[in-house]
C-alpha cells in the first residue's frame, strides 16, 4: 500500500466520518483499537455492549482492566493483541469474560496497523460475541452423551439375555422369559429413541400437534399403562387409574402418549417397590383439563422441583434428563403447563401436601405428584 | 458342593437379574436379589449369601462403597464379592493392584456382558476358596 493511502490514515478518514462511524457502529461484531501500550482509543458500539459499560468507561483504559479487571496485560498465550504486537501480524484467540453473572465466549481476531515509519502504530480488534454457538457445541455434545448413555443401557441388556439364551441350554419357559424380556427392552429403546427424534424435532422448531377429539382411556392411557404393566409387575407395583373411562379430550394422543410414557416411566423407576402409581383426572370448571401421576417415592426437593424440568437436569444418576423436558415442551404445545408437587397417600389415595394437616402426614407415605393441564378448547384439525 | 449354595445378585437392572438368575439357577444355585445398595445391605443381612454379585453403579448405595462395607464388617468379610464391571464403570473405580487408587476389596471381577459359563467358572472357583478358608 503506498504511503498517499496508508492504512491508518484510512481508517482516521473513515473513523471520522460520521456514516463510516455509523457503519463500524451498526455491525453485530466488536471492534476496538488499541495503542500499543494496550490503550483503547475506539471502541464501537458493539463492543461496548458486550463489556456492558458507556463509552466515557471505555476509552482511554487498558484493555485488559476493562474485559478482566486485571491491572496487567494477560499472557502472549492468552492474548491475540499481545501476540500482534510482538510478531507485528494478524492473530487470533479466545477470551472468556465473566458478565452478571454469565460466561462469554469471544472469538478475537487482532490486526496491526502501521504507522509512516513502519512501526506499529495500533492494533485492531475484532471480537466476535459466539457465546450462543459455544452453548449449542456445548449443548449438542451433552446430548450425544445423554443419547448414547441412554441407547448404552437397554442395547447391554439385550446383548447380555441374548448372550445367556444362545450360550446356554434352557427349558422353553426360561427361553420363554428371556425372549420376552428382550422384547419389552427393545420396545423401551425404541421409546428412547422417539423421545430424541421429538427433542430434535423440538429444537429445530419442526414439532407441530396435530389436535383430534379422542376417548383419552381408549385411545391412549389403556396402551400406555398396558405397555408398563410388565416393569410395574417387576417391582410389584400397580396402577390405581381414575380417569374417566369415557373421557373425551382434543389432543394429539400421540405426543400425549409420549407424556404418559415418560411420566410413567419416571414414577416406576422412582417409585417404592410394592406401591401404586396414581392416574388421575380432575375438572376444576376452568379453561383445562387437570391430568396427573403420582407415586410413592422420595420427595424432590423444593429446589429441585423447578429444575428437573430442564432439559439434561437429573436428579438420579440413571436419569438422562430429556423425559420431562420433552414432556413440557409437549404439553406446551397442548396450551397447558406441568408442575410437580409433593403428596401424601392414605387409603389408596392420593392428597396434595398442603390440604393435609402435618399431624397425619407423619402417618402417611409421601412422594410426588406430577400434574399437567391441557387447554379444553384446543382447535381440532 | 456347591449345588445349594445362595448367592446374591446385586443390580438395579431387574432384567440383567433375571439373566443371572436364570444362568445361575440352571446350576442349581439358589438365588436371591436386591435392585440398590441399601436393599443389598438389608439382604446380606437377611439371607446370610454364600457370595455376593454386585454391580458397581446402583441407587441408594453404591456398589464400590457397599463392597467397602462388608469387607470391613467382620461378620460379612468372608462372603466372597463378585464385581460385575462394565467399561464406563471401570473409569470411576480403580479395580486392580496395580492402578493408583485404592483397590476395591472384591474377591474377583466379570465384564458386562457377562459370558455364562465365565460366570459359572468364577462362581465356583470363589465358593470353593471360601470353603476351603472356612475349614482352616
Amino acid at each position: 500500500m503506498s504511503r498517499d493511502n496508508h492504512p491508518i490514515e484510512k481508517l482516521e478518514q473513515i473513523l471520522g466520518e460520521r456514516f463510516g462511524i455509523e457503519i463500524l457502529n451498526a455491525m453485530g461484531i466488536a471492534i476496538v483499537v488499541l495503542d500499543p501500550n494496550f490503550n483503547i482509543i475506539w471502541a464501537n458500539r458493539e463492543y461496548r455492549k458486550i463489556q456492558e459499560k458507556p463509552e466515557e468507561d471505555i476509552i482511554g483504559r487498558k484493555c485488559y482492566e476493562i474485559s478482566f479487571g486485571h491491572n496487567k496485560p494477560c499472557t502472549e498465550e492468552a492474548c491475540a493483541v499481545r501476540r500482534t504486537l510482538k510478531i507485528k501480524k494478524n492473530s487470533k484467540g479466545l477470551k472468556v469474560i465473566r458478565r452478571g453473572g454469565e460466561e462469554k465466549h469471544l472469538d478475537v481476531y487482532s490486526f496491526p496497523l502501521f504507522g509512516r515509519e513502519d512501526t506499529l502504530s495500533y492494533v485492531v480488534e475484532v471480537v466476535q460475541d459466539n457465546t450462543q454457538l459455544y452453548k449449542l457445541v456445548e449443548l449438542s455434545d451433552r446430548l450425544t452423551a445423554f443419547a448414547s448413555h441412554e441407547l448404552k443401557t437397554p442395547l447391554a441388556t439385550i446383548y447380555q439375555l441374548a448372550t445367556v439364551l444362545r450360550q446356554m441350554d434352557l427349558p422353553l419357559q426360561k427361553r420363554r422369559i428371556l425372549f420376552d424380556r428382550i422384547v419389552s427392552r427393545s420396545q423401551h429403546g425404541l421409546k428412547t429413541v422417539e423421545n430424541f427424534l421429538i427433542y430434535s424435532k423440538i429444537k429445530a422448531g419442526e414439532l407441530e400437534i396435530i389436535p383430534r377429539r379422542v376417548n383419552l382411556y381408549k385411545d391412549v392411557l389403556e396402551r400406555v399403562l398396558d405397555f408398563h404393566k410388565d416393569y410395574t409387575l417387576k417391582k410389584e407395583m400397580s396402577f390405581v387409574c381414575e380417569v374417566p373411562k369415557d373421557l373425551a379430550v382434543v389432543c394429539d394422543p400421540d405426543y400425549v402418549e409420549v407424556i404418559y410414557n415418560n411420566l410413567l416411566t419416571n414414577a416406576i423407576r422412582y417409585g417404592e417397590e410394592k406401591t401404586e402409581i396414581f392416574v388421575g383426572y380432575s375438572d376444576k370448571g376452568d379453561r383445562y383439563h387437570y391430568f396427573n401421576v403420582a407415586s410413592i417415592s422420595e420427595p424432590i426437593s423444593e429446589e429441585e422441583r423447578e429444575a428437573i424440568f430442564k432439559r439434561y437436569v437429573t436428579t438420579r444418576k440413571d436419569g438422562s434428563g430429556i423425559g420431562l423436558d420433552v414432556a413440557r415442551e409437549l404439553i406446551r404445545k397442548h396450551g397447558g403447563r406441568i408442575w410437580v408437587e409433593p403428596c401424601y397417600f392414605i387409603s389408596g389415595k392420593c392428597l396434595p401436601a398442603q390440604t393435609t394437616k402435618q399431624k397425619s402426614q407423619d402417618k402417611m407415605k409421601s412422594g410426588n405428584n406430577f400434574v399437567f393441564t391441557i387447554l379444553k378448547k384446543l382447535k381440532e384439525i | 458342593m456347591n449345588s445349594k449354595a445362595k448367592i446374591l445378585v446385586i443390580d438395579d437392572d431387574p432384567d440383567l437379574v433375571e439373566a443371572l438368575k436364570i444362568v445361575l439357577e440352571n446350576k442349581s444355585y439358589r438365588v436371591v436379589s436386591a435392585f440398590d445398595g441399601k436393599e443389598g445391605l438389608a439382604k446380606v443381612k437377611e439371607e446370610n449369601p454364600d457370595l455376593i454379585i454386585l454391580d458397581l453403579l446402583l441407587p441408594k448405595e453404591d456398589g464400590a462403597i457397599l463392597c467397602w462395607q462388608l469387607k470391613k464388617n467382620p461378620r460379612y468379610a468372608h462372603i466372597p464379592v463378585l464385581v460385575l464391571t462394565a467399561v464406563a464403570e471401570k473409569v470411576n473405580v480403580k479395580l486392580f493392584p496395580d492402578q493408583r487408587m485404592s483397590t476395591l476389596p472384591a474377591d474377583d471381577y466379570v465384564d458386562k456382558p457377562i459370558q455364562p459359563e465365565d460366570l459359572l467358572v468364577r462362581v465356583d472357583r470363589l465358593l470353593a476358596q471360601s470353603r476351603k478358608g472356612d475349614r482352616k
